[in-house]
């Protein structure tokens, strides 16, 4: 093996090292934010939170679905945070036949959340969409939810 | 004495006015917003059948199920305590489901709030973590449930026993028992709709009863439960289960417009009540 290849091996050990260190910064940076809001309604308005929360890297355009079982009279808040490049995140709430959904919305940039009263205990889908971005990049978003 | 409006006095009270918008911005409370119906397209059978699903999201903790029947009528959740389990087990399976089942009692303790209940279980969940080996991962939670019940930390209790169980969930993952992690959800989804069907069928309410249509969550265990391993699945335990599971699933699959009746729901209760035992004989 010659010095050249060593080099080119360590170089591309250390963009490897350096590129999952960076989707692991995000992924907890958008935890924490996403946390941060739920927190929130948890401070303000007595929801727990739950423990458990889901990643996704999604583009400018891009969105991502997730099934959800709700129960009746309930109320839910879902909070979805990502990177900071993120302009505008869209939460956006679905009956079991996927009809669009009435939502309390929250939006502040890279961070925002749907809140809705549980009518029927089942199946609810939640769709987050990277609205806009200031940049073509993927980044980590993080999805969970609050509820009373 | 008057105020005159100099341009400084202006500056100051658009600046104030706006980091006063700033702040209701970035903390949310209910309430500040009213209801809207976003201008998406509705979702197709394609985008609702490729929806993502995990355990974090899309199975609800037994806390929910019971905050939800506690809203109109606050049952007495005392009568639904369980005599304390054996904890001598003869294989990990088990343990598993029992280990489920407790952290669902621990909510029943937490509603009723019986700090006294509440530590009780809080021991058996580490008793029955030693077991499965898990037990130094969950030990620093037993500490702080114990805590927070002393201190009658209802809230804080609900968000540890989740902790607790998704402390369990990962260290079972790393352990490469995966595989039993769905049954501690089982566990706890099987004695939580145990306690919720009892609660409606003593003092049935129609609301109350619409609770019980659940066959998403069942679908979800059932298909988690095809993928255990085969050894696994041989088991008399987990082969009655699956059995039993997808009879309550015909049960609790009721239409979106549909009241169950008191003796839909009797039945309901029954059915599970009969996994319990399963769950719980010691098989040693």
């Amino acid at each position: 093996m010659t010095l050249r290849r060593l080099l080119f091996l360590f170089l591309t050990l250390t963009q490897a090292v350096a590129s999952l260190r960076a989707e692991d910064d995000q992924t907890v940076a958008a935890r924490s934010a996403a946390f941060d809001l739920a927190g929130a309604f948890s401070a303000n308005d007595g929801y727990k939170l739950r423990d458990g929360f889901f990643s996704v890297k999604l583009k400018k355009g891009e969105s991502k679905i997730f099934t959800v079982n709700l129960y009746a009279g309930n109320s839910y808040w879902f909070c979805v945070a990502t990177a900071p490049v993120v302009k505008k995140m869209e939460v956006t709430l679905f009956d079991e036949t996927g009809k669009v959904l009435p939502i309390q919305p929250f939006s502040d940039g890279a961070r925002a959340a749907a809140g809705i009263t549980a009518a029927y205990s089942g199946t609810y889908y939640v769709k987050i969409s990277v609205a806009d971005s200031s940049n073509s990049e993927s980044s980590t978003a993080c999805l969970l939810y609050a509820y009373k | 004495m008057r105020h005159r409006l100099t341009p400084h006095r202006c500056l100051l009270a658009a600046s104030i006015l706006f980091l006063g918008v700033s702040f209701l911005k970035a903390e949310p409370a209910e309430g500040t917003n009213k209801l809207i119906v976003p201008e998406v397209a509705a979702l197709t059978k394609s985008d609702m059948d490729q929806a993502a699903k995990s355990d974090d999201l899309t199975l609800p903790m037994p806390g929910e199920f019971f905050a939800a029947i506690g809203k109109r009528n606050r049952p007495n959740w005392t009568l639904f305590y369980r005599t304390p389990l054996t904890m001598t087990y003869g294989n990990r399976a088990q343990i598993a489901l029992n280990l489920g089942g407790l952290i669902a009692d621990g909510y029943i303790a937490v509603e009723a709030q019986d700090g006294r209940q509440v530590k009780n279980i809080g021991k058996d969940i580490i008793a029955l973590a030693k077991q499965l080996g898990v037990s130094q991962n969950v030990l620093g939670r037993g500490n702080s449930i114990t805590d927070f019940a002393e201190n009658n930390e209802w809230n804080a209790l609900k968000e540890e026993l989740e902790a607790t169980q998704n402390d369990v969930r990962a260290a079972m993952a790393s352990m490469e028992d995966q595989d039993l992690v769905i049954l501690v959800n089982l566990g706890g989804w099987v004695r939580g709709t145990e306690v919720v069907s009892s609660v409606v069928a003593q003092n049935y309410d129609p609301d109350d009863a619409k609770l019980l249509r659940q066959p998403a969550i069942i679908d979800y265990l059932n298909k988690q439960m095809e993928q255990l391993p085969q050894a696994l699945q041989e088991q008399a335990l987990i082969h009655d289960l699956k059995k039993r599971l997808l009879a309550v699933h015909d049960l609790a699959s009721y239409p979106i417009d549909h009241t169950p009746t008191q003796a839909e729901v009797v039945t309901l209760r029954t059915a599970v009540s009969q996994i319990m035992p399963i769950i719980t004989t010691s098989t040693k």
